[in-house]
């Protein structure tokens, strides 16, 4: 191994960081060559004098202070953890404490308030009485006047749901819900017109879907169909169209079931004493094998909803002729399998002119 | 082959390791206890300076516990805490050197004292002060021989001279290979004998 070669490796060789051939090469140069062994002299007595330098003692505070700043990372690092999942275990409850006060107080709100709402939507007995005759009739024209719109193939129903609307701007003075809340003093005019008519305004209306419409009014009617929402029947007709959606679910909700295609029969049945009627209903409902799905009572009304096997449906209508007068609404179509869903509305018999 | 050794290396540490990483704070002081003292010197003698090596050892241990998750014990742990003492300890002196360089040319400054290291080290323990007279001589010129070489030769010095790593602790430490940490501490202490012979007149 050349000189110039020898003396990069001496400070290997120091430590002993050289092959056994290199070490061997480099042992047998420096015999020969007394340059390279004052360069290995020197080395050896750099290396001492640097690894005499002693140790420095660290501050005696610095392992405290690490740590502080430390403890102070950790800190950090789990005032975010905490904040995001360590208060599961406190968070839960305290949200779910939060969530039962608040679903308490909002109840609490709802109840206090309710009473005050109740008067809005159902007119005050005296007023609803006075109005008695003709709003409860009113209704069965209404809701007519619903059904054809869905069924406009039907001709003649066409026309009953357009008669309905001629006397609109007279059913609004009636409007219990105005009369009581807005003007009371309204109601004697209203009172004069009724006395003025030989019959209530509900009775003419029935009477004028019982009879042809004339082209003449028809355009009328026509036009009028803008006004303003009917509000007399409006406790019924709401009645009526919360039962004509449910009926609308009901399909779906029975699936494949019986009732599925089947269209509901309406029958307005008019009764001395509704109660009974009810009562004996249904009585008659369970007797046939059928079933009450829902009974909704009015003032003087009733709305049953029932489900009896179409067959049997004859059976049940025969029953009602014996009880009052029977309209059916909906021709009932021709099948004499599967369920068949019924709504019976149970009215007293208008008092006679 | 080195990656051999390094696998068949058990660590020391990987147990408090561990405990660190499940946030065991008493496990990480323990871990201060053991290497503050080695990691204080290192970052001393690269640095030059008592309080710098304070600071420097408090971001190397506040660093390392910051990412000790992200530790996956591939080396060992006092190899990876020396990585980053000798990280922060360089980066130190290079801003140190960089603020003297701009000071020199200030003419209302205090004149600095000649050796800084004078200043610099801890005050001795050793009792008997006039024995080591001479000795502390010596040592102050050694130091400050250290001091003028470049940082790249510096901690290679220091790591194996000071602190007696292996060639391959080095290699891992600074991320270089064990030829240039030869060849670094070659030239190391030849610069300090260069350094110490003129100092000294004769070593």
């Amino acid at each position: 191994m050349e000189h110039a070669a020898i003396q990069p490796k001496l400070s290997d060789y120091l430590d002993d960081a050289v092959t056994p051939e290199e070490k061997t090469a480099i042992e047998k140069h420096l015999t020969t060559c007394a340059e390279c062994r004052q360069a290995l002299a020197e080395l050896g007595a750099t290396r001492r004098h640097v690894q005499s330098l002693p140790e420095v003692e660290p501050p005696p505070w610095l392992t405290s202070k690490i740590m502080a700043q430390v403890r102070e990372q950790a800190e950090k690092k789990r005032g975010f953890f905490q904040w995001l999942f360590y208060p599961l275990h406190i968070k839960l409850p305290m949200e779910a404490v939060g969530l039962i006060f608040l679903t308490v107080a909002a109840y609490l709100i709802v109840q206090k308030t309710q009473p005050e709402m109740k008067p809005l939507l159902t007119p005050p007995k005296e007023v609803y009485e006075r109005a008695q005759p003709s709003s409860p009739q009113t209704a069965a024209p209404l809701e007519s006047f619903k059904e054809s719109k869905q069924i406009k193939k039907k001709a003649d129903e066409h026309y009953l749901a357009e008669k309905p609307a001629a006397p609109v701007p007279k059913a609004d003075q009636t409007s219990p819900l105005e009369s009581s809340a807005a003007k009371p003093a309204g109601q004697p005019e209203v009172a004069r017109k009724l006395a003025a008519a030989p019959e209530p305004q509900a009775d003419r209306r029935m009477k004028l879907k019982e009879t042809a419409p004339e082209p003449a009014e028809r355009s009328e009617m026509a036009r009028k169909q803008t006004a303003p929402p009917v509000q007399v029947a409006k406790p019924l007709e709401e009645a009526a169209s919360r039962e004509e959606r449910k009926e609308g679910e009901r399909p779906a909700l029975a699936g494949k079931g019986l009732v599925g295609k089947a269209q509901t029969l309406h029958f307005s049945l008019e009764v001395k004493d509704v109660t009974e009627a009810g009562t004996k209903i249904g009585e008659a409902v369970t007797r046939l094998g059928g079933r009450i799905i829902k009974k909704e009572s009015f003032e003087n009304a009733q709305i049953l909803s029932a489900e009896v096997e179409a067959k049997k449906k004859d059976e049940l209508l025969a029953t009602l002729r014996n009880l009052g007068e029977v309209k059916e609404k909906v021709l009932p179509a021709k099948e004499t399998e599967g369920n068949r869903l019924i709504t019976i509305k149970i009215l007293p018999i208008p008092a006679s002119p | 082959m080195v990656l051999g050794q390094k696998q068949t290396l058990l660590d020391d540490d990987a147990d408090q390791v561990s405990c660190c990483k499940k946030g065991d704070l008493a496990a990480f002081e323990q871990l201060v206890r053991k290497y503050g003292k080695k990691m204080f010197n290192i970052a001393f003698r690269i640095a030059g300076n008592y309080e710098d090596a304070g600071e420097i050892v408090q971001d190397a241990f506040v660093s390392a516990y910051r990412g000790m998750a992200s530790f996956r014990g591939a080396a060992r742990f006092s190899t990876w805490l020396t990585s980053i003492t000798v990280n922060l300890a360089k980066n130190r002196l290079k801003q140190v050197r960089g603020i003297r360089r701009h000071e020199q040319f200030s003419l209302d400054d205090p004149v600095p004292t000649v050796d800084g290291g004078l200043k610099q080290d801890p005050p001795s323990t050793d009792p008997p002060v006039h024995e080591l007279l001479e000795k502390r001589d010596v040592q102050l010129k050694v130091q400050d021989c250290i001091n003028d070489l470049e940082p790249d030769f510096k901690e290679v010095l220091v790591l194996r001279d000071l602190q007696d790593f292996s060639y391959e602790e080095i290699s891992a430490i600074l991320k270089v290979h064990t030829g240039t940490v030869k060849s670094r501490l070659f030239r190391a202490r030849e610069s300090v004998k260069d350094c110490l012979k003129r100092a000294m007149g004769e070593l």
